[in-house]
């Protein structure tokens, strides 16, 4: 992801309470998102706006399931996107 | 006196009707492609592949299979919505073209369900792209 992409959607996310310290997280991530993908992640937090705390709470609950390689872990994470999906 | 405005006949006519028509189209497939689970399900997924889980996956771990089997599934169902939504709207128009009062109405109704038609078929190739780029970067495919 280019760095103006990148710098947007942090401001984003800092507008919307997300700590420095989850920011630190978030810049690995963004890091490894295809650039195509990133206007998806702007339209999500512009029309859902409880999707970015919801998100920034997902990220860190994977990052200790991605550590542990929990498998129950990461299947609990999957339902819980596909709750909050509604699908 | 005031000039009288000028009138828009021949080919003008049937141009603004396809715009008009592109752009109702539009809002509808707008309207499925910004829901919360079509959009969802491709940004909480790369998010998810951004762990760069991927290792396990070509390692063949388990963990790796757990990610995958998650990510797919989110994918499917969502695509599944997706249809739903779209084949309700194409319902929806093919009932209101046979209940039309007018042919006038009822052509109007069905240039606008053929562009909704289209740009579905685009939306459609698009979203498979997105996930087609979010797969390859997991090394799936």
């Amino acid at each position: 992801m280019t760095e103006s992409y990148k710098s947007e959607l942090k401001t984003i996310l800092k507008q919307n309470g997300v700590t420095d310290e989850d920011l630190n997280l978030w810049s690995d991530l963004l890091n490894n998102i295809p650039d195509e993908i990133f206007p998806k992640f702007k339209d999500l937090f512009a029309l859902y706006p409880d999707s970015i705390s919801f998100t920034n709470e997902l990220i860190k609950d994977e990052k200790e399931a991605f550590a542990k390689k929990d498998e129950n872990e990461i299947s609990r994470i999957f339902n819980k996107i596909q709750n909050y999906l509604v699908i | 006196m005031f000039e009288k405005p000028p009138q828009v006949k021949g080919d003008a006519e049937p141009n603004y009707k396809e715009i008009e028509a592109k752009k109702i189209a539009q809002e509808k497939i707008d309207s499925v492609e910004k829901r919360r689970d079509r959009l969802g399900s491709v940004v909480l997924n790369s998010l998810t592949f951004a762990f760069k889980g991927y290792a396990a996956i070509q390692r063949g771990e388990r963990f790796g299979e757990v990610i995958k089997r998650g990510a797919s599934e989110i994918f499917r169902k969502a695509d599944v919505r997706g249809e739903e939504h779209f084949t309700q709207i194409v319902r929806e128009y093919e009932d209101k073209i046979e209940l039309a009062v007018s042919d006038d109405e009822k052509e109007r109704l069905s240039r606008e369900l053929e562009s909704i038609k289209n740009r579905w078929e685009t939306a459609q190739k698009r979203h498979g792209e997105d996930i087609e780029k979010a797969q390859k970067y997991m090394g799936w495919i």
